[in-house]
């Protein structure tokens, strides 16, 4: 399997993550500028990332990404199969 | 160079994420409220978090939180669990 | 509406199928405290919750949810991945073979099928963010016994991912039944205008 792709995905998905926790925190204290700034900073970076990986191995998101011909949204492997993911913890 | 809609220009050496000092503590920081007022009966109360630190992004995944002071992993009675190795 | 993003929240990559494990971790698919209950309650709670910081929680708390029925769904679907007939007839996983074959189906361990009976959408902001933290306790809780049947790292380390978003969502839960306590003591004191 691709290990740029899975290494790419690793950090993309640690990026989302710490945006998913941050944007969760946020709901509760709106008035946090500290955490306002490091969420605005992650969503930065994880976008960044995510147009990288957009371009190398097609579209992340459904009717919001654009795509190569031929469509690619339909390409394998999809998230819930083995192949698509990375190995998080343990031997890398 | 398959065309692309996408316009933000980006190579992979502009996306290193943040050195892991970034997420280091700041400072003296209590991560919690500490004291409760106009407290009632009858009703629950769960103290506001503080944020003070967090994990960096791959360290925050695999414990399922950033935020330290939420970090509290099972121990199961039946297995010695291994701590998670990180990058 | 919602935007399917092509990708886990966590990742799921079980090498050796396990048709037992399957059987028990469904129950986070479609039984009483699992991903499904957990979402439909939060983003049909919403409709009628006061406070913004409190509804934000819910319809992002909810939305989360779906990404971690997608998360144990896979965990389902990796474990039945090339089972024979065989090992599935040894491991009691002949019952749901015989109407569902190697699909996901939502139900709970125990064969039931998933039914909105296991929420409730009371209309009471208070009453809904207690209901929500109990949620959150009992699939912790779940989770922990999960843990404890399981013996694989490719199966623990999801349990534990999943474990800990709900210690998380219960603190938020927590944060957002203070504001709306706050809020609705606020309303107390207000002077009734006279007829």
């Amino acid at each position: 399997m691709d290990k740029n792709r899975q290494k790419l995905l690793k950090q993309l998905s640690a990026l989302d993550f710490m945006a998913v926790d941050l944007n969760l925190y946020l709901d509760t204290h709106p008035y946090d500028r500290d955490a306002l700034l490091r969420y605005n900073s992650i969503v930065m970076q994880a976008n960044a990332l995510r147009s990288y990986y957009e371009r190398m191995y097609g579209p992340l998101y459904s009717f919001r990404s654009t795509s190569d011909y031929p469509w690619r949204w339909i390409n394998n492997p999809w998230p819930w199969e083995y192949e698509f993911n990375f190995k998080l913890a343990g031997e890398e | 160079m398959p065309y692309n809609v996408i316009t933000t220009d980006t190579n992979m050496s502009q996306i290193q994420p943040m050195p892991n000092e970034y997420y280091a503590p700041t400072g003296y920081c209590i991560p919690q409220e500490t004291v409760l007022t106009n407290v009632k009966l009858a009703n629950a109360y769960v103290p506001f978090q503080n944020l003070c630190t967090t994990f960096p992004p791959v360290e925050s995944l695999s414990r399922g939180t950033a935020f330290p002071e939420l970090y509290s992993p099972y121990r199961s009675p039946d297995k010695p669990m291994k701590t998670p190795r990180y990058e | 509406m919602w935007i399917y993003e092509k990708k886990l929240e966590y990742p799921v990559k079980i090498k050796n199928p396990n048709p037992k494990m399957a059987k028990y971790i469904i129950t986070q698919y479609g039984g009483p405290d699992g991903e499904l209950a957990a979402s439909l309650r939060y983003l049909s709670q919403r409709f009628s919750m006061v406070t913004p910081q409190a509804r934000a929680t819910l319809n992002d708390i909810g939305t989360e949810e779906l990404a971690h029925l997608e998360i144990v769904g896979s965990m389902v679907r990796q474990l039945m991945d090339d089972v024979s007939i065989e090992e599935i007839k040894e491991s009691d996983l002949g019952a749901y073979y015989a109407d569902h074959d190697k699909a996901v189906y939502p139900i709970s361990a125990a064969g039931n099928p998933f039914t909105a009976a296991y929420i409730q959408s009371k209309g009471d902001p208070v009453t809904d963010l207690y209901e929500d933290m109990a949620a959150e306790q009992k699939a912790r809780s779940t989770y922990e016994w999960l843990i404890n049947l399981a013996d694989d790292p490719d199966v623990i380390e999801p349990l534990k991912f999943l474990r800990a978003r709900e210690v998380v969502h219960f603190q938020r839960f927590g944060e957002a039944l203070r504001i709306v306590q706050d809020k609705l003591a606020e309303k107390k004191f207000y002077v009734k205008k006279p007829e």
